[in-house]
């Protein structure tokens, strides 16, 4: 009895876990900006009063895990401060069949320094944020860890008319979900290079192509069901991706190749990761 | 018949020639434009300020050029602050404008913005001191000003005469 009751919980927390946490990491952290590296996280922050509006379709291949929508909507308080507040839903097999909206996640940003010469910007940020426990955690369809995580980064970049430079380093601190199970911590290190092929005028559309190397490091989940597989691992992904933008409109989009990965049973080895984005500023 | 279109012809054209005079043109040189997608900032909060109208943001050369319409203040400050909100450092303003050169208290030549009550206390190489001189010794003789602000001020801003001529009226 006892047995088939871990088997039942075991189940449960295992779609859960594969359904949300390899996506997860990607939607907390990433931000809604279209000049900021596809996958890593920049200093950016839009202007006074501004708002960002941000649809994003996040999924990956080797995994099943069906593609995630994330809605950000990106408000700027001062030049140097903004806040974003996104709402990820869910997809059982394709875009008509919702599963359910998922946590709601809110960020801020706070460019802390700024240098600004002829045609160049260098800039750095923090980044705190938190994931509150707003999607569904019983029945069947689940949408959501019922945990509260927390978001601590730090960013620095240089742009410039031809080149973009961006660094940044990120850890996500998960809370205890539900049946007692908190998801291990992930470290983000992330570096991304970035050209503009084509320097062309204000009204003009700006494409920039990127590359980026970007590092996870997955802590072991923390689960009372001494049965349970840990969570555990490491993977270097190489990303490239591209911003196309028109004025206050943006399109953006990259794919992560795993260079390396060194993950535990319960954790499927994805053949790659892909993002893409809409975005406009009002 | 057709001399009254071409009358009425005739007066749209010479209007809108008056018309076009009465703006003044700031070109704003702004550091750490590199992306034209986040300089929307700037042509969204200037687009906000009544009177200024954006005439173009050139990437190449960092310099956002806009036109203020005569009768509207000549806000130096609420310019470079909208620059700073949007995210941007201004650097420097080059002011082209109509208005009257005349003395303050001090004796030194102060340009008064034709249409608003600015003014700006004129520095000048030796050559366009004697111009300036000469023109500030005449009563109400309108000149077209183009002129460098480093910094604007509060109270007092100074600006570094590049070109000064008598406007054609």
């Amino acid at each position: 009895m006892k047995f088939a009751l871990i088997k039942e919980n075991q189940n449960r927390i295992s779609v859960f876990v594969k359904v949300l946490s390899i996506l997860w990491g990607i939607l907390m952290t990433t931000p809604a900006f279209a000049h900021e590296p596809i996958f890593g996280i920049g200093p950016h922050t839009i202007f006074k009063g501004g708002i960002g509006i941000e649809l994003e379709v996040d999924g990956s291949g080797g995994s099943s895990e069906d593609p995630v929508l994330n809605t950000e909507i990106l408000y700027g308080i001062t030049s140097e401060l903004s806040v974003t507040l996104a709402v990820p839903a869910f997809f059982d097999s394709n875009i008509f069949d919702l599963r359910g909206v998922g946590d709601i996640s809110l960020r801020s940003k706070y460019r802390f320094w700024r240098n600004d010469t002829a045609g160049t910007q260098d800039a750095a940020a923090v980044i705190l944020g938190m994931k509150l426990p707003t999607g569904r955690t019983s029945g069947q369809k689940t949408s959501g860890t019922g945990s509260v995580d927390f978001l601590l980064g730090l960013t620095a970049a240089r742009e410039s008319r031809r080149w973009y430079l961006f660094g940044d380093v990120r850890y996500l601190l998960n809370g205890k979900g539900v049946d007692n199970l908190r998801r291990g911590n992930i470290f983000f290190a992330d570096i991304a290079f970035g050209i503009r092929p084509m320097l062309g005028e204000y009204l003009d559309p700006d494409p920039v192509l990127t590359i980026e190397l970007n590092w996870e490091s997955r802590m072991r989940n923390s689960v009372e069901i001494p049965e349970f597989p840990g969570h555990e691992g490491r993977s270097l992904f190489l990303s490239p991706g591209f911003f196309l933008t028109y004025r206050n409109w943006a399109l953006k989009g990259g794919i992560q190749f795993p260079l390396y990965q060194s993950v535990d049973k319960s954790l499927f080895k994805e053949k790659f990761r892909f993002l893409i984005a809409i975005e406009t500023h009002i | 018949m057709i001399r009254v279109l071409l009358l009425i012809f005739s007066i749209s054209v010479v209007s809108q020639s008056l018309s076009a005079e009465k703006v003044h043109k700031i070109t704003i040189t702004v550091k750490g434009l590199s992306c034209p997608f986040c300089a929307y900032g700037i042509e969204k909060k200037i687009k906000k300020i009544e009177g200024l109208k954006i005439l173009g943001i050139k990437m190449r050369t960092g310099k956002v050029n806009v036109s203020i319409s005569e009768g509207n203040p000549l806000d130096l400050n609420l310019l470079s602050k909208t620059v700073k909100d949007a995210g941007f450092t201004p650097s420097e303003f080059i002011l082209t404008a109509n208005g009257y050169i005349g003395m303050n208290k001090a004796g030194k030549p102060v340009f008064k913005v034709n249409g608003s009550s600015d003014s700006f206390i004129l520095n000048s190489n030796d050559e366009n001191r004697e111009r300036i001189l000469s023109i500030a010794g005449q009563n109400n003789v309108k000149v077209i000003l183009k002129g460098v602000v480093k910094k604007p001020s509060k109270n007092i801003t100074h600006i570094f005469v590049l070109e000064v001529k008598k406007a054609l009226l």
